[in-house]
């Protein structure tokens, strides 16, 4: 209790927090917000006719269309409840994997840790994107394997950080304090070792949610990834890749098709790093006030 | 603060001192010279340099193997052929390496009692290649005989070979009559008769012009004695076998070119750029351009900032791009030059029955059964159910024309009142209730149509179809996927897909062309279709006929026959005939939109200010 | 221990041949253009290459080749994999090089003010800035980077270098030593191609290192942030040492090793090179071979890149767990 209050003392933390209530809010009730009208599953993102330029806004559409007549408003509210799903699986499968992995390999030591960490390079030389593409050519494109393919590789990154922190924190002396307490090793492990070393990747986790939409947009351009037409917000801002520059008159002219998709990812992102920075402050046992 | 301020100082100046170093050795190191101020007032960039961007990569630089159309641009500046058109008209052939174009009229083609069919080119004596060697008719001889040795996988002379040797390839030949035999026919097969070649074809084949005549593409005449020199085959019997179907590693002539046309070959760096040379010793005169680059520029923003800048000369512009170039300064932007590549929507009669893009694989709500297309009414009302109109307006924002069937828009013997299908979705109401013994209008369905990862026109020709008939009963379901390209190959060629978007790019300006490859047994679109018995019993007899008969009259009978018979047998959807837009430098003068404009022939081009 | 880990991940990756038909594998030998017709000749190419052999001949002829040192012909690339690996592989560390600089020197400068300044006013404005520089997909920034300087200023071009350099250097006499442009301009004396590479590198290496800058910001900050808050922190500031003395003597060197890790795992991230960026800036590297050998299939080229990059990999983690033990003596490795 003590520390949520803390958490609420602290304007960024509480911003962060307000924003992702806000896409929250939004992915709940995105079927009264956006309500799908054909029988299609709700996250293809609805069309308006199939016009090669897009479409300003208007009342049918308040955000426009993109080209293909996809319409943008539609495709940010469901996008959120995308942003949220694949973001949130995503990190938490790999958060676990990589702190087991990593913390006990290092913890233990030995065969076991030499072990792990050769797994782990397999892992990392393994190209991603190969993987990916050749799943998509094998299983079919779609999201969720686009959410397998994100923790098969993801969480090597955790497994190697929280590693790096057991392996200074076990040798302090309030380890071998403990040790010499006779404290048997899995309370040590529990109590001692992994609050201490779990900061740097709860800072990673933070910035891991909002980028994993980042990583679908990147996917998109390469053309493997979430199917055309998902609702998802970094293929829409592959969309809009042809139409940043605008005409020549005015290079703005189809502003509506990156302005809403990047506002969305920003504010989403950045909610996220709030509250995990804040988060992790709060958590901090040895945090000072000043 | 000092710090940081000092830090943004040096930032700045480094910057400037980096881009101001490149602009300076640019003006001396370069061998072109940088800008020309013109009279009238407009920098040129590079006025003796043409600069291409374009996104196709070269495979290979054998004109022999070539298989994109892209790719045939750099044969046709590079090499010459027998024949050739003059620029921008497809329909007349004149005479290139040849003096004179053979006709029935003059003699130089004779056909036989038997059929056996002789065309004599006499071969122009004062064409230098770019070694300064002079072409003989040995180089013709040679050039051909190792096309078929080496198993030519171009799209023409593949069409030729078997009407040259009668079997679909050299190691099929030697297959069937054993070497000997097979030897012999390729050594008559051409035969050099003083100044001239004479080939000794087993029947009339009416192409055969046309394909001298590709510009360098499949035809393009290679250097005996330089090729030797390279490793390719050396010419003789003894030999012959070793050389059968080389691979792309193998092939010694794959990152050179040496020919007589217009331009030297200079290098090849892949997949980046390519660069020529103007030959001063060219027979038909120096080309006015010192230089050519055909550069790689993969993103098609980052290709029109070039062309902005100046960078780039010339370069093809997509539909949706129009915007960031019409009214630019300083470029110029042709619209709607047409071009000759035919897209089609194709029913695959007889899918693998493990597919897994059929559903359950039955007649029922959740699937349709492998041979779903073999039943025409299905195919007619799937043909009401594409709209012309929104694909070619709204998609392609008009840049595209209606086909009227298998022959393209422009060629001979294409046959503006053939019937055509047109969106109704009455009628496609009526043949899918007639469907399956009218079991289908009850039951349903559900497919899996595919599209090629990131070819919008695909996918928006499939959503279009699928919009359509779900529209017309709430149980009919077509579902939409997409594959990797690698992916999409393989899934056609295993028959695994119900509907293939691919199309026809005539290099002969033939209706044999088209029609062959669409409609005969052996044309490759049968067998994917699954159809290939239903060719070899109607449409055959008819295309063999067009192949060999020089009757203009029978040949016009025949074509407009067999544009009526697809439209009967409804085999596919022609859902568009490309049209390109192109954008160049005010100052590029010279272009003639080819056959595919996108194709460049260096040969008029020159930089000037008008 | 490393060839066995190669030996692993060659078979992984070719298992995934399994997975897939001849036809799928020969795409690569087809242009991926409309402008193909149905004339491809499949079957042809299919006994040509080999590809309808069984898995385990494939492989063991793969293995014998590389054994003798031969990598065998990328199809995607048209040259031999190791004439490849060679032409790409040192583009790709020269970008690496230049983006890794702004990384590190960018990351550490930021992180170490925000954490001084701690949810004081720079440390918002870094936190929200850097936030910008991470939410923006890298092709957009690219793009933008690109407009700014190429299409409005027209000072910074895309490509590896410009077309007179590419002259002097492909064309030339030009001697290439080591493969490395930067360094073999400057061995051959050309400084004004070293001049016109290094500028060519400045805005792809901004356009992929902004995310990298922003995650390694971050890291340093809250590694900072931790060990500042340490006994032997305190210690020193109850010695009476100057604030700046307490962070760069003592506080930085145990603060650094996260961000030693998290270099690790950038370098295997900047080695696959960013397809993106060199896509939109058309500089030909790592990624790009990587990613068009992967949409053709074209596993000659997998295969070897995948072992290079391993090799590496490998090789960093080695360094940076030597680096664990420089930098904080009581971490003992076996």
């Amino acid at each position: 209790m003590e520390k949520l209050k803390q958490f609420f003392k602290n304007p960024l933390g509480v911003t962060g927090f307000i924003l992702i209530l806000f896409w929250l809010m939004v992915a709940l009730f995105a079927p009264v917000i956006a309500p799908s009208h054909s029988n299609n599953s709700p996250y293809m993102i609805e069309r308006i006719g199939f016009s090669s330029l897009p479409v300003p806004p208007s009342e049918d559409a308040p955000f426009g269309l993109t080209s293909g007549g996809y319409n943008i408003f539609y495709g940010i509210v469901w996008g959120s409840r995308t942003a949220f799903r694949v973001g949130l699986i995503v990190v938490s499968t790999t958060l676990v994997i990589g702190v087991i992995l990593g913390g006990v390999g290092s913890f233990i030591g030995g065969a076991l840790d030499n072990i792990i960490m050769r797994i782990t390079d397999l892992v990392m030389s393994f190209p991603f994107l190969i993987a990916v593409i050749i799943m998509s050519i094998v299983l079919g494109k779609g999201i969720d394997k686009l959410i397998i393919a994100l923790i098969l590789f993801g969480w090597r990154n955790y497994a190697r950080v929280m590693r790096s922190e057991v392996l200074s924190i076990k040798e302090r002396d309030f380890v071998s304090a403990a040790y010499s307490l006779g404290m048997n090793r899995i309370r040590i492990f529990l109590v001692h070792i992994v609050p201490n070393s779990i900061f740097s990747v709860f800072v990673l986790a933070s910035l891991d949610i909002g980028t994993m939409v980042l990583i679908s947009a990147s996917l998109s351009f390469i053309g493997v990834g979430a199917e055309p037409g998902y609702a998802d917000w970094g293929q829409m801002i592959n969309f809009s890749r042809n139409w940043l520059l605008g005409t020549i008159d005015n290079p703005m002219t189809y502003w509506y098709t990156y302005l809403y998709p990047s506002i969305a990812i920003f504010s989403f992102v950045m909610g996220w790093t709030l509250m995990g920075d804040t988060l992790r402050d709060v958590l901090d046992p040895k945090m000072v006030k000043r | 603060m000092k710090r940081n301020i000092l830090l943004i100082l040096v930032l700045i100046s480094t910057v400037s001192l980096l881009s101001a170093a490149g602009t300076k050795e640019s003006d001396q190191g370069s061998s072109a010279g940088q800008g020309t101020a013109d009279a009238a007032g407009m920098n040129i960039k590079n006025p003796d340099t043409f600069v291409e961007a374009t996104s196709n990569s070269v495979e290979t630089l054998d004109p022999q193997f070539m298989l994109s159309t892209a790719t045939m641009e750099l044969s046709y500046n590079v090499y010459d052929s027998l024949l050739d058109h003059p620029d921008g008209d497809m329909s007349k052939l004149i005479p290139s390496i040849a003096s004179e174009v053979p006709t029935l009229e003059n003699g130089l083609i004779k056909i036989e009692s038997d059929g056996t069919t002789y065309i004599t080119f006499p071969i122009r004596t004062n064409i230098k290649f770019h070694n300064g060697d002079t072409l003989n008719p040995d180089d013709v001889e040679y050039t051909f005989k190792r096309a078929v040795v080496v198993g030519a996988q171009t799209s023409s002379l593949s069409m030729l070979t078997p009407n040259l040797i009668g079997e679909n390839s050299f190691s099929d030949l030697i297959d069937s009559v054993g070497f000997e035999a097979a030897w012999n026919t390729l050594d008559e097969l051409v035969m050099v008769d003083g100044d001239s070649v004479v080939f000794k074809l087993p029947k009339a084949f009416v192409p055969f012009l046309g394909i001298m005549a590709d510009g360098g593409n499949g035809s393009a005449i290679l250097s005996k004695s330089w090729s030797i020199e390279q490793g390719a085959w050396p010419g003789t019997k003894e030999t012959a076998q070793d050389f059968l179907n080389i691979t792309m590693e193998e092939d010694p002539l794959f990152d050179k070119m040496m020919g007589s046309g217009p331009f030297k070959f200079v290098a090849w760096e892949p997949s980046k750029r390519i660069v020529l040379e103007a030959f001063s010793d060219y027979w038909q005169g120096a080309p006015r351009i010192q230089r050519v680059v055909r550069t790689i520029v993969p993103d098609n923003q980052t290709a029109l900032l070039m062309l902005k800048n100046g960078d780039a000369d010339f370069t093809t512009v997509s539909v949706s791009d129009l915007g960031q170039v019409e009214g630019a300064p300083g470029i110029k932007v042709l619209k709607n030059l047409p071009s000759t590549w035919l897209m089609k929507i194709n029913f695959v009669m007889d899918m693998d029955k493990g597919s897994s893009y059929i559903g359950n694989g039955t007649l029922s709500e959740g699937g349709i059964p492998n041979n779903f297309f073999s039943d025409i009414n299905v195919r007619k009302a799937f043909e009401y159910s594409f709209d012309w109109d929104v694909f070619i307006n709204d998609v392609f924002l008009g840049a595209a024309q209606k086909p009227y069937g298998p022959v393209l828009v422009g060629f001979p013997t294409a046959n503006p009142d053939n019937p055509q299908y047109y969106f109704d979705t009455a009628k496609a109401e009526e043949y899918f209730k007639k469907a399956w013994g009218g079991k289908l209008w009850d039951t349903g369905f559900t497919m899996t149509a595919v599209y090629s990862s990131g070819s919008t026109h695909r996918q928006r020709a499939l959503e279009i179809l699928k919009l359509n008939i779900e529209n017309l009963n709430p149980k009919f379901h077509i579902e939409l996927a997409s594959l990797p390209w690698a992916g999409y190959v393989g899934a056609i060629k295993e028959s695994q897909l119900p509907l293939t978007l691919f199309g026809i790019l005539p290099d002969v300006f033939d209706p044999y062309y088209p029609l062959f490859e669409h409609m005969h047994s052996a044309g490759g679109y049968a067998e994917w279709g699954g159809y290939i018995d239903l060719a070899k019993e109607k449409f055959d007899p008819l295309i063999n006929e067009l192949g060999t008969n020089y009757d203009p009259v029978r040949r016009k009978e025949i074509s407009w026959e067999l544009q009526k018979m697809d439209y009967d047998n409804a085999l596919s959807i022609f859902h568009f005939q490309a049209v390109e837009h192109v954008a160049m430098q005010d100052y590029v003068q010279g272009y003639v939109a080819g056959a595919f404009p996108g194709n460049l022939d260096f040969y008029p081009i020159y930089k000037e200010n008008k | 221990m490393l060839p066995v880990i190669l030996l692993f991940l060659s078979m992984l990756i070719f298992s995934l041949v399994m997975f897939l038909s001849p036809y799928e594998r020969l795409a690569v030998f087809i242009p991926n253009a409309d402008a193909v017709g149905s004339s491809i000749p499949f079957d042809e190419l299919v006994s040509k290459y080999g590809l309808d052999k069984p898995f385990y001949v494939q492989y063991w002829d793969w293995v014998q080749r590389v054994a003798n040192g031969n990598l065998g012909w990328s199809p995607s690339a048209r040259m031999p994999v190791a004439d490849a690996l060679k032409r790409y592989f040192p583009a790709t560390v020269e970008l690496m090089l230049v983006g890794g600089l702004i990384v590190f020197l960018g990351g550490i400068y930021l992180g170490t003010k925000s954490a001084r300044n701690h949810n004081k006013f720079f440390d918002q404005a870094s936190r929200v800035a850097t936030t910008i520089g991470v939410s923006l997909p890298e092709f957009i920034f690219g793009l933008l980077l690109l407009v700014l300087f190429y299409g409005i200023l027209g000072i910074l071009p895309p490509g590896q270098m410009s077309a007179w350099a590419e002259d002097v250097v492909y064309l030339g006499s030009f001697h290439h030593y080591t493969g490395f442009l930067l360094l073999d301009s400057l061995l051959n004396g050309e400084l004004y191609i070293f001049w016109d590479v290094l500028k060519h590198l400045i805005l792809p290496a901004l356009a992929y290192s902004i995310g990298l800058l922003s995650v390694m910001q971050r890291i340093v900050r809250s590694s900072l942030l931790e060990t500042l808050k340490k006994d032997f922190v305190t210690t020193a500031r109850a010695k009476g040492l100057a604030e700046s003395v307490v962070i760069k003597k003592h506080a930085r060197r145990n603060s650094l090793l996260p961000v030693v890790t998290i270099s690790g795992s950038m370098v295997a991230k900047m080695l696959g090179g960013a397809a993106i960026v060199e896509t939109v800036f058309n500089y030909h590297g790592m990624g790009m071979f990587i990613v068009v050998a992967a949409q053709g299939l074209d596993f000659p080229a997998i295969l070897g890149s995948s072992l290079l990059i391993g090799v590496i990999i490998v090789v960093t983690n080695l360094v940076v767990d030597i680096l664990y033990t420089i930098l904080d003596p009581t971490v003992t490795l076996e």
